[in-house]
């Protein structure tokens, strides 16, 4: 009771309530900066430290002084300035202390030590506070107020910690704000109950009230200031942080060079549109997308050019689809679109062509022209899979699809699209194994004169039958074999078998193997060429190598280095499948051939096909002309042989004159030729 | 500072039915407003749905603002023609001018329209050179834009 009528008959109000006002914000702003202290470690706790013990004293001292100030004594009053200075400065290192002391890790109590603490600092502030209060009259405590008013500021203190540090989140800072507010204001009134001054009799004058009122507004005001100070520290450390905090959020789910989405993100967001779609049935599609002749950029103009084309990429990229669908680089040149609410095929189909039209256009980077194009794979979901990782596979398989035909083109996923490619992997599989085991086998296809009456020599040609899945033609297994990297080893087994089975033939009887254009740009070739023959003993000028015109095409430079090479030692070149390509007569010219094939699908048009005469007619005047020798494929009929032997062609081959059998075989058929001949 | 001087063609996607005219002086329009910006120069004809289009300036600037004409949808097929650094420009005064046969054209520059449209094909340096005979014969009819003059 003493407590509330001290207040209300004791104070000044107005004094009171600016002091509550200053006490209560001041708590809260300093219950939030100590929470934040206890988050700090090192050097910045110490800061923080500094901080809220700077807020938290100053808005107790303050509180202490502003009401001190509106004590209303019927005796004058001094203050004792070295004393009230003091008092302040107790105030803020014992509630800095009190913070270290609570914040010690592993000791359970920590935060009720430290909190009494704080609440010792107040008390002792507040007496230091009373000391320097110098009434003129006959004061007297009460020693019961006394004991009263620390101990509840020590509990209240210290419960003030303990709640920032436990319980539930949510008040946390708001009801140990209001704990603290009340230690202070609870200490300062309960100790004002104890003290009393009765007037000398004879000084009836009071204190000097408007002196008190300018110095109790000052004191407000620079506390105020202490508050607002702590509390904007607060919010820019915070800002700034949270500033951070996007900045490595966004560097941890974007892609550094292009600024798309990284392939986190894409997971992360393929999962929950995953879910979407199960929960609310909302459709999308996935797009994967890979660039094609992307390497040779960063071969010939360098790192940074390619880089410089990924992000022109990444831009074109988001021009072509549309807003809000996610763009994100997955791999060195690939990319992988999501694109929402796309559930039907045409909408999907004119996204997937936006992204081939618009990446396939040219690009200037660095002063040169680049040309790329893109393979796309589309997975739609719901139809294509609902799950992250079955429609990733899907799009994969399609975009492998694209790739496989021709590239710079799009493929919507097909469950047919599975065999294929299952097949592909069995493929790959067994042809590793074969190419071990050599289990290629080699038949030859005579070559006769024009007159088909005379057989001149042979074409080796490959077989190989699969384990699995029985005989594959050499159109589908010279690919795989090419994209492995087999070709080569097989390539020279195959020249090594050959020489050695033409080595027991007779000796007018050529032969003739096919080198394909990987095969071709391996400076080894001539060296390997070398060994079979020698190793076969076979006479150079028997042996012949066919080269398709792609070969010519990719690599020309160092094409004609390994074929002057093999020239050299004697060996004849054929170009094959002539007509079907660019038929570059520069070809014939620059490399040094000396024998065309005319492709098989010109010579089964024969003779009715008025085309494909007039160009088999071309190409053997070319042949007389140039001193070339012809040889025409693929004859499967007497008046195609009639044809051919009319326009002057020199060699021909095909199931009429024979078809490709075993080497006994083949050595049979030139035994019984001879007898017949 | 070097200047460049590129040639491209492209196919136009402008639906025919909002007005063809309206569309391609609008593109025109902002090109130049663009290319103000950056120094940039040039032509655009637009002949039988094909544009082909000069652009001059400081080779970064092309490179940049080629890259923009590529990102933008509204054609397609764009085919580059010709890119090579040039001693000076030969449309200084042209911020993007504009040839149509869509608009009110005389027959002599229809004419001269379907040559550029040839030559682009078979001789780059010939077809710049006759856009800018084109432009000079023009030159009584249109408004000449001052930039660089
Ligand atoms: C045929 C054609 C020619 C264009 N020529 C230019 C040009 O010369 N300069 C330019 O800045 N934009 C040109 N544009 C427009 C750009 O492609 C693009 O739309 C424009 O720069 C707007 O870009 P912004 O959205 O980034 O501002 C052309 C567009 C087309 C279809």
């Amino acid at each position: 009771m003493r407590v509330i009528s001290c207040v209300v008959h004791d104070h000044n109000l107005w004094f009171v309530m600016v002091a509550a006002i200053l006490c209560v914000t001041g708590s809260l702003v300093a219950t939030t900066l100590i929470r934040r202290t206890f988050l700090e470690q090192g050097v910045s706790k110490a800061h923080w430290c500094f901080l809220s013990a700077f807020v938290a004293g100053g808005a107790t001292w303050a509180t202490h002084f502003i009401a001190m100030l509106g004590y209303q004594v019927p005796a004058p009053v001094t203050l004792d300035g070295p004393l009230t200075v003091s008092s302040a400065l107790i105030a803020v290192g014992g509630i800095g202390a009190g913070l270290e002391i609570a914040s010690i890790r592993r000791f359970r109590f920590a935060p009720i030590f430290g909190g009494a603490t704080i609440g010792l600092a107040i008390a002792s502030m507040h007496y230091t506070g009373m000391f320097a209060y110098r009434a003129d009259g006959a004061v007297r405590w009460d020693v019961g107020y006394i004991i009263a008013s620390i101990v509840l500021t020590v509990i209240l203190s210290a419960l003030a910690v303990w709640r920032l540090q436990n319980g539930a989140e949510k008040g946390r800072t708001v009801q140990a704000g209001l704990l603290l507010a009340l230690a202070i204001v609870g200490l300062h009134f309960t100790g004002m109950a104890a003290f009393t001054v009765t007037p000398m009799p004879g000084f009836s004058q009071g204190a000097d009230s408007e002196a008190f009122a300018t110095m109790a507004a000052a004191i407000g005001l620079v506390t105020s200031l202490i508050v607002g100070t702590g509390l904007s520290s607060y919010f820019l450390e915070r800002k700034t942080r949270s500033d951070g905090e996007t900045r490595i959020a966004h560097i941890a789910m974007h892609d550094a060079l292009t600024d798309l989405a990284n392939r986190r993100q894409f997971t992360e967001a393929l999962e929950s549109e995953c879910a979407k779609l199960k929960k609310y049935g909302r459709p999308f599609t996935l797009l994967m997308v890979d660039l094609d002749r992307f390497k040779p950029i960063n071969d010939t103009l360098g790192h940074p050019a390619g880089d410089e084309v990924l992000r022109r990429v990444s831009r074109r990229l988001l021009v072509a689809v549309r807003r809000g669908d996610i763009v994100a680089r997955i791999g060195g040149d690939e990319f992988a679109i999501i694109s929402f609410g796309v559930s039907d095929a045409t909408q999907a189909q004119s996204i997937a062509e936006r992204i081939i039209e618009l990446v396939s256009r040219p690009m200037i980077v660095q002063d040169s022209v680049v040309e790329i194009s893109a393979s796309v794979g589309v997975a739609v979901a719901p139809q294509h899979g609902t799950e992250p990782d079955q429609l990733t596979k899907h799009a994969d398989v399609a975009l492998y699809s694209a790739k496989q035909s021709g590239k710079h083109t799009y493929r919507f996923f097909e469950p047919s699209l599975m065999l294929a490619i299952q097949r592909r992997r069995t493929l790959e599989a067994s042809l590793r194994r074969a190419c071990m085991r050599d289990e290629f086998r080699i038949v030859y296809q005579p070559v006769f004169n024009s007159d088909g009456t005379e057989i001149c020599a042979a074409e080796a040609l490959l077989r190989w039958t699969c384990p699995e899945r029985g005989e594959i033609a050499p159109s589908e297994f010279i690919p795989i074999a090419e994209e492995q990297g087999l070709v080569s080893r097989i390539g020279a087994t195959v020249l090594r078998q050959t020489c050695l089975d033409a080595a027991s033939w007779p000796d007018h009887i050529g032969l003739a193997v096919n080198v394909s254009p990987i095969q071709l740009l391996d400076p080894r070739l001539p060296q390997t060429v070398r060994q079979a023959l020698e190793g076969a003993g076979l006479s150079p000028h028997r042996l012949e190598l066919e080269i398709t015109e792609t070969a010519l095409l990719q690599n020309d430079e160092a094409a004609l280095k390994v074929l002057n090479q093999i020239r050299e030692t004697g060996v004849r070149i054929s170009l094959d499948d002539f007509g079907t390509g660019y038929s570059s007569l520069s070809y014939l010219h620059r490399f040094p051939i000396s024998r065309i094939k005319i492709d098989k699908s010109f010579v089964q048009k024969l003779p009715d096909d008025a085309g494909s005469a007039s160009i088999v007619k071309a190409i053997a005047q070319l042949g007389a002309s140039l001193n070339l020798e012809i040889t025409a494929e693929g004859i499967e009929t007497s008046s195609q042989l009639n044809f051919i032997r009319e326009y002057g062609c020199d060699h021909v081959q095909g199931f009429l004159t024979g078809r490709p059998v075993s080497n006994e075989a083949f050595i049979g058929l030139m035994t019984r030729d001879s007898v017949s001949a | 500072m070097p200047l460049t001087r590129l040639l491209y063609t492209s196919t136009s996607c402008l639906p025919e039915q909002n007005g063809l005219t309206v569309q391609v002086n609008a593109i025109a329009q902002q090109a130049a407003e663009r290319n103000e910006k950056c120094a940039v120069t040039g032509v655009l004809v637009f002949i039988e749905n094909q544009f082909i289009q000069v652009l001059e300036g400081g080779g970064p600037e092309i490179e940049e603002t080629f890259e923009r004409i590529c990102c933008d949808l509204r054609h397609k097929s764009v085919r580059l023609i010709d890119l090579v650094v040039v001693k000076e420009r030969m449309f200084p005064c042209w911020k993007m001018q504009l040839l149509s046969d869509k608009h009110e054209t005389t027959l002599e520059l229809r004419d001269d329209l379907e040559t550029i449209s040839f030559l682009v094909g078979v001789n780059a340096k010939a077809a710049v050179e006759k856009i800018r005979k084109c432009l000079d014969a023009q030159e009584s009819t249109t408004i000449r834009h001052n930039l660089v003059c």
